[in-house]
C-alpha cells in the first residue's frame, strides 16, 4: 500500500524563527522600565570603573593637608576627606575593585555550584546524601561570618576574597540547581537519552543543563547583588581591601568616626554610590527574572 | 512521629559535626603558622615557636581536633579567660536583638506579601515590591550609617549606640535597640514579602480556591480559610532559612552600633586573631542556625497533614 | 436533610425559566496587549432537568465558556458580548454579593481533577459541611448533613471518609465528594467539566452512572463538557459541537452523532475507531490541516481551511446557524450535504496481513517478571510473575487501569526499571541486562519507545534536526551524508517537512511533536517499539493521523509494537493480541478477537462494558457494574486479586487461592477459577449493536 501523501499544514506552528525565544526575552527586557533604569545606572558605574582615572578631576590619592574636611564646593563637588583628598575622584575610582571582584566571585560560585548541583540532582542516592551534608554544613554558617573567619586566617588579598566568596556561594547555587535538575530528570527526554545509551556526563551537560539555564541566570544576577553586598560589608569590617584604596567601604570605615563632627559628605556619597549600584543590579535581576518566566 | 523527629535530629547532628570539622580546619590547619598569625609579624621566632607548641600545632591533626573538641569552648587569647561565660552572655544579648527584629519583621513581611497578592498588579503591589526589592540589597552598614546620621546625630531622637546603660529597664533597652533593628528588618523584608506574595498568589489561583469561591463562599473566607492556610505553610521554612542572613546582619549591626553581642565578639576575635574564640563563636552561630532550621522543618511537617499522617503511620 | 434552596432561593422569576440560557456569548482574552476573541457568538439553552453536552477538541473554548458562565475567568479574560441567564437571572449584570448568592444556591461546578479541587489541609467532611454552614446550619448539623450527602453519592463508610484528608482518598472517591459538595445546595444547574477524564474506565462508568441517577433524584439540569463523544452520547440529551470558539452544530445527541450535519462533526466521527474497524481492513480518516491560532478570526467560515466541501462562498461569507432539521442547527452553507464530505484517506487498505501475527518468530520473551517497589516503608507490588511473548510483526496491546503494571512492564522490558531477581527477559534468545547500561548497542537499537507526552519526551532546547540526528548517529551509526539522507527520508515518512528541522518543540503542535518522537524512535531501525499511550494526550482528529502513521510504519519497517493504552477502542483497532492486566498480574491474554468476546475473564468483560462508546451510548445492553475502588498495589487482596470486585465471585476459593493463568484455547489464557464452559454459558453470546457507521 502506498503511503498517501498528505501535506500537513501547520498553521498552528508559531511564527518565531530559530532563536525566537531569545529575541522575545530581549525585547521584553527592553520594554521594562526597571531594566532600563538598572542598566543605565550600572552602565554609568562600569564606565567609571574602566575610565576612572581619566574621568576623575583629581587624583584620588593626592593629599592636600591644607584643604582637609572641606564641604562640597565647585572645586570639589563631593568635598574632601580627612587627608584633603577629593571625594568625587575617590568615589569614581572606587567603583573599580568592587566591579571586578564581585562578578568574578559570582562566576566562580555559579560554575562550581552548577556542577555540584548537576551531580547531586542527577545521581541522587549516595552522592546526593554525602554532598548534601557538606552543602548544609556550609550553609549553616552565615556568609559574612564565614567570610570573616576565612579572611582573617587566610589573608586579605583580592584573590582570596574572590575565592572565598566564590566557594561560599557554591552551596547556595548548588541547592537551586539541584532542585531544578530533580524536576528535569523525571521528564521523558532523559529516559529517551538513556535508551540511546548516552552516558551520564552527556545527559547532565548536553540534555539537562540547557533546560536549567534560566534558573541559573536568575541565580547569577541575584547572587551578584549579594556578592557586592558581602564584599562591601567585609571591607567595611576591615577584612577586605585596605586603605589607601579609594574603595567605597574603606572610606566609610575610615571616615565614619568624624561624622558626628558634621562632616557628613565624607560618608554619604560613598553610601549613595553603594546604594545605587546594588539597587541597579537588583532591578536588572528582577526584570530578567520576570522576562524569563513570562 | 517520634522516629521522624529523631531521624531529623540525627541528620542535624551529623551536619553539626561536619561543621565543627570545617571550622577547625579553617582556624587551625590552613594558616601555615597559627602562632605567627596570632602574635603578628613582629614577634620573635622563639615566642612564636613556644606559642605553637602550646597550641599543639606540632601534634597530629586528629589530636589537635580532639583537644579542641573536648575542651570546647576553651580559653580566649585576648581575654585570657574561659570563653564559655563570655560567649553565653554575648549570645543572650544577640538573641534579644534578633528576636526583636523577627517580631517586627515576620508580621510586616507576611502582611506586605499578602496585601501584594490580594492586589496583584495594582499600584500598591508594585510599590511594596519595589520598596522591598530596593531595601533588599542595601548593606546593613550603609542603611545603618544613614539612620545614625539622620536620627541620632542630626535629629537626636535616638541613641547612637545600642547598649543601654547597665540596670536600665525593659523599655529603655528597647529604645536603644530601635535603630539597630531597622537595617536588619530592611534587608530581610523584601525576600519574605516576596515569598509570601508568591505563595498567596499560587494559593489564590489554585483549583481549591476556585472550588471555594464557586461554592459561594465570601472572598474573606476563601482567603483566610483556604488560601492563606496553604500559602503560609511554606513561608515558615523561608523565614527559617532567612535567619542565616539575619545572623550575618547582626554582626555588622553590632559592630556599627557597638553592641556586645556574639557578632561583635566574633568580629573582635577575627581582628585580634583570637582563634579559639573565633572558632567557638562560629560553631555556636552555626549550631544556632541549624537549630532554627530544624525547628522550622519539624513545625512544617507537623502542620502539613500529608507529612504528619505519613510520619505517624 | 434541609432543602436549602426551597427556603432561601429568591423567587423573582417563574419556576419554568430555563436552567441556562446563553445568547451570542463572546469572551476575549488579553495576551501581550492584543485582545483574542476565543469564544464567539455561542448560543444554547439548557431546559429544566435537561442534560446538554458541549463537545470539542482542544482550543474550542468549552472550558472557557463554563468559566465564563459563572464569571470565573482568568485575570486577563472577560465576557465581551452576549447574555447569560441562569434560572432566569442575568448573570453578567449581578453585583458581587448577588453573584456570590447565585453561586451558592443556583449553580455548582464539578471539575476534571478532583484531587486538586479540594483543600489539602482541611478534612473532607468539613469542606462538604461548609456548604451547609454557609446556608445557616450550625456546625454539628452541617456535619450530619454532609455525611448524608456522602451516602447519597454511594460512598461506603461515609463516617470514615468524612475524617480523611484529600490525599488519602482515591480519584473516584474524591470525585464523588466533589459531586456531593456540588449537589448539596440543590442547584438548578450543575456544570461538569471533564468530570471523569482523569479517572480509570471502571471507576469512570460508576461515576457516570451516579451522575445520571442523581440527575433523576435531584432534578438538576446538567451542562456536561467533554472531548469524549462516547461519554457525551451516554450522558446528554442534546449536544453542541464547538470548533475554535464557535458552535458549529447543535441538536439531540443521538441524532447529531448518527447523522451529523456539519463537515467538522462528520470528519470527527470518522476519526474514531469503531467496533468493527480493524487496522487490517480500514484506515482511520483524518481532518487535514490544524487548528487556527486562538482568536484568529477569518472573514468566512472558521472551518473553511480544513473542509473538503469548501467553495468560494465559504471564504467570503461567514455562515450563520442554519436550521437543519427539527431542533437542529448547523453553521454550514451546505449542511444538507455535509455527509458527502470526501474522505481524506481511502478507507480500504491494500495489503492483507493475513495470519502474520501467529507465524512470526518470537522476539521478546519475558518470563516471571516481577517488580516490587519499596517506598517510604511501603511495599508496592508493581508486577507479579508476568510472562509474555512478543512476536515479529505483531502488535501486542497492554490494557489495564491504574496500578495494573502496564507501564512498569514496558519499562522493565526497556531496561529503564530493573525488575526483581528471578525475572528473565530475552531478546532473540539472549538475556537482556536489567538496566540500559548493561545492554549492547544492537539491543538498544532494537528496542525503542514512543512516550505519551511529547512535551516531556523531546528536549525543548534542542532543534528537531538535532533530536533526530543524535538518535541516527548514536543508534544507527550514521554519519555525514548518509545521516542527512536518512534524516530526510525519516522526515518524509512521518509527514514532516524540511522547514520543521530548524524548529524547537515549543513551536510545534502536539501532533507534530509526536511525529518527531516517532521519527526519533525509528531512527535506529528498531525491531520493537513500545508505544506508551502515544495518542492519549492528543486530540481525536490528530490521534487518527498518528495511529494511521504507526500502522503504515509497522508495515513498511516490519516492527512489532507493544501498545499500551487505556482506550479500548484504539486497542481493539490496532492490536493483534491483547494482554489484560490488573494489579500487576495478567488476567487474560490472547488474540484480540478472542479476548474481546466471551468466554473472557470477568474483569475484561466488565472493562469492555464500562467504556461508553458511540455504539452503546443507548445503553441497549446490560452494563456490568463493578463495586468499590481499585485496590492499592501496596495492599492487594488475597487469592485472586480481583475477587473484591468480581461480579462473578464464586466463594472461598476466590479469596484463598490465586487461580493459575490457564489456557482456554490455543494461544488464549484466562486466570479465573470459573470453568470455561461455565464462563461461556454465563457470558452468553456476543452482543451486537447496530453501530453508526459512515
Amino acid at each position: 500500500m502506498s503511503i498517501v501523501d498528505i501535506p500537513i499544514e501547520d498553521a498552528g506552528a508559531l511564527q518565531a524563527g530559530r532563536s525566537g525565544v531569545r529575541r522575545e526575552v530581549f525585547r521584553e527586557l527592553l520594554r521594562s522600565p526597571t531594566f532600563i533604569v538598572g542598566a543605565i545606572v550600572l552602565a554609568i558605574w562600569i564606565i567609571c570603573a574602566i575610565f576612572g582615572p581619566v574621568l576623575a578631576p583629581h587624583s584620588p590619592y593626592a593629599q592636600n593637608l591644607e584643604g582637609i574636611n572641606k564641604a562640597p564646593s565647585s572645586g570639589h563637588l563631593f568635598g574632601t576627606d580627612q587627608l584633603g583628598r577629593d571625594m568625587l575622584s575617590r568615589v569614581i575610582v572606587g567603583s573599580r575593585d568592587i566591579l571586578i571582584i564581585a562578578p568574578l566571585a559570582t562566576l566562580l560560585g555559579t560554575v562550581l555550584g552548577t556542577v555540584i548541583g548537576l551531580l547531586m540532582g542527577y545521581f541522587r542516592g549516595f552522592v546526593d546524601d554525602v554532598l548534601g551534608r557538606f552543602v548544609e554544613a556550609f550553609l549553616a554558617i552565615p556568609l559574612i561570618v564565614a567570610g570573616m573567619i576565612a579572611l582573617s586566617t587566610l589573608g586579605r588579598s583580592n584573590l582570596v576574597i574572590i575565592i572565598v566568596i566564590g566557594l561560599l556561594f557554591t552551596p547556595l547555587i548548588a541547592r537551586t540547581v539541584r532542585a531544578a535538575v530533580l524536576l528535569e530528570r523525571e521528564l521523558d527526554y532523559v529516559a529517551a537519552a538513556r535508551l540511546r545509551g548516552e552516558r551520564a556526563p552527556y545527559i547532565m551537560f548536553v540534555e539537562i543543563l540547557p533546560n536549567v539555564f534560566a534558573p541559573i541566570m536568575v541565580e547569577f544576577t541575584v547572587r551578584l547583588a549579594y556578592a557586592i553586598f558581602a564584599v562591601l560589608t567585609l571591607t567595611y569590617l576591615g577584612l577586605g581591601v585596605q586603605p589607601p584604596s579609594p574603595d567605597w567601604a574603606v572610606d566609610i570605615q575610615a571616615n565614619y568616626g568624624v561624622v558626628p563632627a558634621g562632616y557628613w559628605w565624607e560618608v554619604l556619597f560613598d553610601a549613595l554610590a553603594i546604594a545605587t549600584l546594588v539597587v541597579s543590579i537588583s532591578l536588572i535581576s528582577d526584570s530578567v527574572q520576570k522576562a524569563l518566566e513570562g | 512521629m517520634v522516629r521522624f523527629i529523631l531521624k531529623r535530629l540525627g541528620l542535624a547532628l551529623i551536619t553539626l559535626w561536619l561543621l565543627s570539622v570545617i571550622v577547625f580546619l579553617l582556624g587551625q590547619v590552613l594558616p601555615a603558622d597559627p602562632g605567627r598569625s596570632v602574635l603578628g609579624p613582629l614577634a620573635a621566632p622563639s615566642a612564636v615557636r613556644a606559642l605553637d607548641h602550646q597550641l599543639g600545632v606540632d601534634k597530629p591533626v586528629l589530636t589537635q581536633y580532639w583537644n579542641w573538641i573536648s575542651n570546647f569552648p576553651g580559653t580566649s587569647y585576648q581575654y585570657q579567660a574561659p570563653i564559655g561565660p563570655i560567649l553565653t552572655s554575648a549570645l543572650g544579648r544577640s538573641l534579644k536583638l534578633g528576636i526583636f527584629a523577627l517580631i517586627i519583621l515576620v508580621p510586616l513581611g507576611i502582611i506586605g506579601g499578602v496585601v501584594s497578592a490580594l492586589n496583584a498588579g495594582k499600584p500598591i503591589d508594585r510599590t511594596i515590591g519595589i520598596i522591598g526589592q530596593s531595601m533588599l540589597t542595601v548593606p546593613e552598614f550603609v542603611s545603618g550609617i544613614v539612620l545614625i546620621v539622620v536620627f541620632a546625630v542630626e535629629l537626636g531622637w535616638l541613641p547612637v549606640t545600642a547598649t543601654a546603660p547597665p540596670g536600665s529597664g525593659f523599655f529603655t533597652q528597647l529604645k536603644y535597640l530601635i535603630l539597630p533593628v531597622i537595617p536588619l528588618v530592611m534587608v530581610l523584608f523584601g525576600y519574605i514579602s516576596r515569598m509570601a506574595r508568591v505563595g498567596t498568589i499560587e494559593a489564590l489561583d489554585s483549583d481549591y480556591a476556585r472550588t471555594a469561591t464557586l461554592k459561594g463562599l465570601p472572598r474573606g473566607v476563601v482567603v483566610r480559610r483556604h488560601a492563606l492556610r496553604n500559602s503560609l505553610l511554606p513561608t515558615i521554612t523561608v523565614i527559617a532559612t532567612q535567619t542565616g542572613y539575619l545572623i550575618g546582619g547582626l554582626v555588622v549591626v553590632e559592630v556599627l552600633f557597638r553592641y556586645n553581642g556574639i557578632g561583635e565578639l566574633t568580629f573582635n576575635a577575627s581582628t585580634q586573631h583570637d582563634i579559639p574564640m573565633l572558632e567557638a563563636c562560629v560553631l555556636t552561630i552555626g549550631a544556632l542556625y541549624m537549630l532554627v532550621t530544624l525547628v522550622a522543618d519539624i513545625g512544617y511537617s507537623l502542620l502539613n497533614p500529608r507529612i504528619r499522617l505519613k510520619a505517624a503511620e | 436533610m434541609t432543602t436549602i434552596s426551597d427556603t432561601v432561593r429568591q423567587d423573582d422569576k417563574l419556576p419554568q425559566a430555563d436552567a441556562l440560557d446563553v445568547e451570542n456569548l463572546e469572551i476575549t482574552y488579553r495576551v501581550r496587549g492584543r485582545g483574542l476573541r476565543v469564544v464567539r457568538d455561542v448560543s444554547f439553552r439548557v431546559g429544566r432537568g435537561e442534560s446538554f453536552g458541549l463537545v470539542g477538541e482542544s482550543g474550542c473554548g468549552k472550558s472557557t465558556i463554563a468559566l465564563g458562565i459563572v464569571r470565573y475567568l482568568a485575570r486577563n479574560g472577560r465576557v465581551t458580548g452576549g447574555k447569560v441567564e441562569i434560572d432566569g437571572r442575568d448573570v453578567l449584570a449581578l453585583n458581587t454579593s448577588d453573584l456570590r448568592k447565585l453561586r451558592q444556591h443556583t449553580v455548582s461546578m464539578v471539575y476534571q481533577e478532583p484531587g486538586r479541587a479540594l483543600n489539602p489541609t482541611i478534612r473532607v467532611g468539613r469542606q462538604v459541611a461548609e456548604v451547609f454552614e454557609l446556608a445557616g446550619a450550625q456546625k454539628a448539623q452541617a456535619l450530619d448533613s454532609a455525611q448524608e450527602m456522602l451516602e447519597k453519592v454511594r460512598i461506603s463508610n461515609p463516617a470514615g471518609v468524612m475524617n480523611r484528608y484529600p490525599h488519602q482518598l482515591s480519584g473516584g472517591m474524591l470525585q464523588r465528594v466533589v459531586i456531593a459538595m456540588a449537589l448539596a445546595s440543590q442547584p438548578a444547574l450543575l456544570i461538569l467539566d471533564e468530570p471523569t477524564t482523569a479517572l480509570d474506565a471502571t471507576v469512570e462508568s460508576e461515576v457516570l452512572d451516579l451522575i445520571s441517577a442523581l440527575r433523576t433524584e435531584f432534578g438538576t439540569s446538567f451542562l456536561f463538557i467533554s472531548h469524549n463523544l462516547g461519554v457525551i452520547a451516554k450522558m446528554c440529551d442534546r449536544v453542541g459541537v464547538l470548533y475554535a470558539g464557535e458552535m458549529v452544530e447543535e441538536g439531540p445527541a443521538r441524532e447529531v452523532f448518527a447523522n451529523p450535519r456539519h463537515p467538522y462533526t462528520v470528519g470527527l466521527l470518522r476519526c474514531i475507531p469503531r467496533r468493527d474497524m480493524l487496522k487490517a481492513n480500514r484506515a482511520l480518516d483524518t481532518i487535514p490541516g490544524s487548528l487556527p491560532p486562538p482568536g484568529d478570526v477569518p472573514h468566512g467560515c472558521i472551518f473553511a481551511d480544513r473542509c473538503g466541501l469548501v467553495e468560494q462562498r465559504c471564504r467570503t461569507e461567514a455562515p450563520p446557524l442554519y436550521e437543519s432539521g427539527t431542533a437542529r442547527r448547523s453553521r454550514c452553507h451546505f449542511h444538507e450535504r455535509a455527509h458527502t464530505l470526501p474522505r481524506v484517506i481511502p478507507p480500504e487498505r491494500e495489503d492483507v496481513p493475513g495470519e502474520r501475527a501467529d507465524s512470526g518468530a518470537v522476539l521478546i520473551n519475558a518470563a516471571d517478571v516481577s517488580k516490587t517497589f519499596h517506598m517510604e516503608g511501603e511495599t508496592i507490588y508493581g508486577l507479579v510473575d508476568v510472562s509474555v511473548e512478543l512476536r515479529a510483526g505483531e502488535t501486542l496491546g497492554l490494557v489495564g487501569e491504574s496500578g495494573s503494571g502496564k507501564t512498569t512492564l514496558a519499562r522493565a522490558l526497556l531496561g529503564l526499571t530493573a525488575p526483581d531477581k528471578g525475572s528473565e527477559i530475552t531478546l532473540d534468545g539472549e538475556v537482556l541486562s536489567e538496566t540500559t547500561s548493561g545492554r549492547t548497542r544492537e539491543q538498544e537499537k532494537a528496542l525503542q519507545i514512543v512516550f505519551q507526552n511529547p512535551d516531556s519526551a523531546l528536549n525543548r532546547r534542542h532543534s528537531v534536526q538535532r533530536l533526530i540526528s543524535r538518535a541516527l548517529s548514536r543508534l544507527g551509526g550514521y554519519r555525514g551524508e548518509a545521516l542527512m539522507a536518512r534524516l530526510k527520508k525519516l522526515i518524509s515518512e512521518v509527514r514532516l517537512s524540511d522547514r520543521h528541522l530548524s524548529m524547537r518543540p515549543a513551536q510545534l503542535s502536539g501532533g507534530l511533536k509526536q511525529r518527531v518522537a516517532i521519527a526519533r524512535a525509528f531512527a535506529g531501525d528498531p525491531r520493537i517499539v513500545v508505544c506508551d499511550e502515544p495518542t492519549s494526550a492528543l486530540d481525536v482528529s490528530v490521534q487518527a493521523a498518528i495511529l494511521n502513521l504507526l500502522n503504515d510504519l509497522q508495515l513498511n519497517e516490519d516492527v512489532s509494537y507493544l501498545f499500551i493504552s487505556h482506550d479500548l477502542g484504539v486497542v481493539r483497532y490496532l492490536a493483534d493480541r491483547i494482554a489484560v492486566l490488573y494489579l500487576g498480574r495478567i488476567m487474560e491474554i490472547g488474540p484480540a478477537d478472542q479476548v474481546f468476546n466471551p468466554p473472557q475473564h470477568p474483569y475484561t468483560e466488565a472493562l469492555l462494558s464500562a467504556v461508553p462508546t458511540l455504539e452503546n451510548g443507548n445503553g441497549d445492553f446490560e452494563r456490568i457494574k463493578l463495586e468499590g475502588e481499585i485496590p492499592s498495589p501496596a495492599d492487594p487482596p488475597t487469592g485472586c486479586v480481583f475477587h473484591t470486585r468480581c461480579p462473578r465471585f464464586l466463594g472461598d476459593i476466590c479469596v484463598n487461592t490465586e487461580p493459575p493463568l490457564a489456557e482456554s484455547e490455543p494461544g488464549h489464557a484466562i486466570r479465573c477459577h470459573i470453568p470455561l464452559d461455565e464462563l461461556r454459558r454465563l457470558q452468553g453470546k456476543e452482543v451486537t449493536v447496530a453501530g453508526a457507521d459512515d
